[in-house]
């Protein structure tokens, strides 16, 4: 696969948890765990792993990212190496080679600490991946890993889907499945939001009518979506949109109801149904499901 | 493992080397579109079970490919690999590789199944 070095290399880019980094074509997530604070996700081809990346957010504001690299890098004293690619945003960077762990062979172990993106980053290649490809690692994916700051909107993006979230949402659960992605975040003061994307939106429409899509959540919940009788409702051949509320279920439904927006829109150009569930409070508006929707035109492969 | 406790090796066959198999349209009695679905008739051998309670011993079997199917369908000439058909159908479809080739491949392995298609494998 990696013979060709002067044929040009298609790439692809993966963003998860407030950084993101390039890849080649063929590469994909092979296992990705953990939550906002920590987490990891393993990269791989057709022949198995290439690289692991874990994340982990330290949460204290004086939190000494340079010492915590070092401590990590005296761990294997003889192991460390000069010059560790440094991307932009990075306050410190360091790695070691060679480093050996029982039974699992030689690794390269890179760290970076990001004070923007308040995150940690340690990125594990192992040595016994083809050499052009531990090459394009080194050389192509740690210098352009990009990380997210967390008052800005985040670019999420895993497979061919890609999704553009506002500032302060965090992720909640995700479901991938094979044409049909799913991420549910949340923000503190009750603030809900589901992305879906669908395709091919041709197949999934001659299955199910636009507006059905919403009645099968792939994230279970208690609360009922009911129409709102003064909201919005709009539905046309490419696109739907309703107001309601999201209710405890009978007969409890005065309890703290919350404001929901549903947009569902087909996009032809990329051929699928981009779905959006924002819940929100009283005092807000529902414009961030609409934002959202947008934030998903731009991606695809 | 067989009747008799005997352990029996199934031959399989790696990923890379599925990958780079070239499957192939077996001979279709008929090939039809209608509808905007290619539909495929191929001879069907029944099984021996069939054959003694008097059934004949080839029926045509019928099966309907809606449009992304039959665009797989018609890739397996027999020179193009399965690696060529999923980066294809993933350029045409937009979608990731890793996406193409598990819809593919489970595509292709039905194709098989049903006798639709058979697999040129180079041997090592």
């Amino acid at each position: 696969m990696f013979m060709a070095v002067e044929k040009q290399i298609e790439t692809d880019f993966i963003s998860w948890q407030g950084f993101s980094m390039p890849l080649m074509r063929e590469w994909r997530p092979l296992r990705i765990e953990g939550v906002f604070k920590k987490g990891s996700i393993t990269i791989g081809d057709v022949s198995g792993p290439l690289f692991e990346a874990r994340w982990l957010r330290p949460g204290a504001a004086d939190f000494d990212g340079r010492a915590w690299i070092d401590s990590n890098k005296m761990k294997s004293n003889d192991k460390i190496a000069s010059a560790p690619p440094r991307p932009q945003g990075f306050t410190s960077v360091g790695w070691i080679k060679g480093f050996e762990e029982k039974d699992s062979g030689k690794k390269t172990v890179w760290w970076g600490y990001s004070v923007e993106g308040q995150i940690i980053l340690e990125i594990i290649i192992s040595e016994l991946v083809e050499p052009a490809a531990y090459e394009w690692i080194i050389s192509n994916v740690l210098p352009s890993v990009k990380v997210f700051k967390p008052e800005e909107e985040w670019t999420w993006r895993i497979f061919s889907a890609q999704f553009k979230v506002p500032a302060g949402f965090i992720l909640e659960s995700h479901k991938l499945n094979n044409g049909d992605m799913s991420l549910c975040f949340r923000r503190p003061r009750k603030e809900r939001l589901i992305l879906r994307q669908v395709y091919p939106a041709e197949l999934a429409l001659s299955r199910r009518a636009l507006e059905k899509w919403f009645e099968n959540s792939p994230f279970s919940e208690r609360r009922r979506f009911s129409e709102a009788k003064d909201g919005c409702r709009s539905v046309g051949k490419k696109d739907f949109t309703v107001d309601g509320w999201k209710l405890v279920p009978f007969p409890l439904g005065f309890i703290r109801p919350r404001r929901c927006s549903r947009i569902a829109v087909v996009d032809d150009a990329s051929d699928r149904i981009f779905l959006t569930e924002y819940e929100y409070g009283k005092r807000d508006s529902g414009e961030i499901a609409q934002v959202a929707v947008k934030g998903m035109r731009g991606g695809t492969a | 493992m067989n009747l008799f406790g005997n352990i029996v090796k199934s031959s399989s066959i790696d990923r890379s080397a599925a990958l780079n198999a070239c499957p192939i349209r077996t001979n279709a009695v008929k090939v039809e579109e209608k509808k905007e679905k290619v539909y495929v008739t191929v001879l069907f051998q029944r099984p021996k079970w069939q054959r003694w309670l008097g059934a004949e011993e080839e029926c045509r079997r019928s099966f309907g490919l809606d449009k992304y199917g039959a665009e797989v369908y018609h890739a397996c000439d027999g020179d193009t690999p399965v690696r060529k058909i999923v980066d294809k159908f993933a350029r045409n479809h937009k979608l990731s590789i890793a996406e193409a080739e598990m819809s593919v491949s489970t595509f292709i392995q039905t194709l098989l199944i049903k006798g639709l298609i058979v697999m040129e494998v180079q041997k090592k």
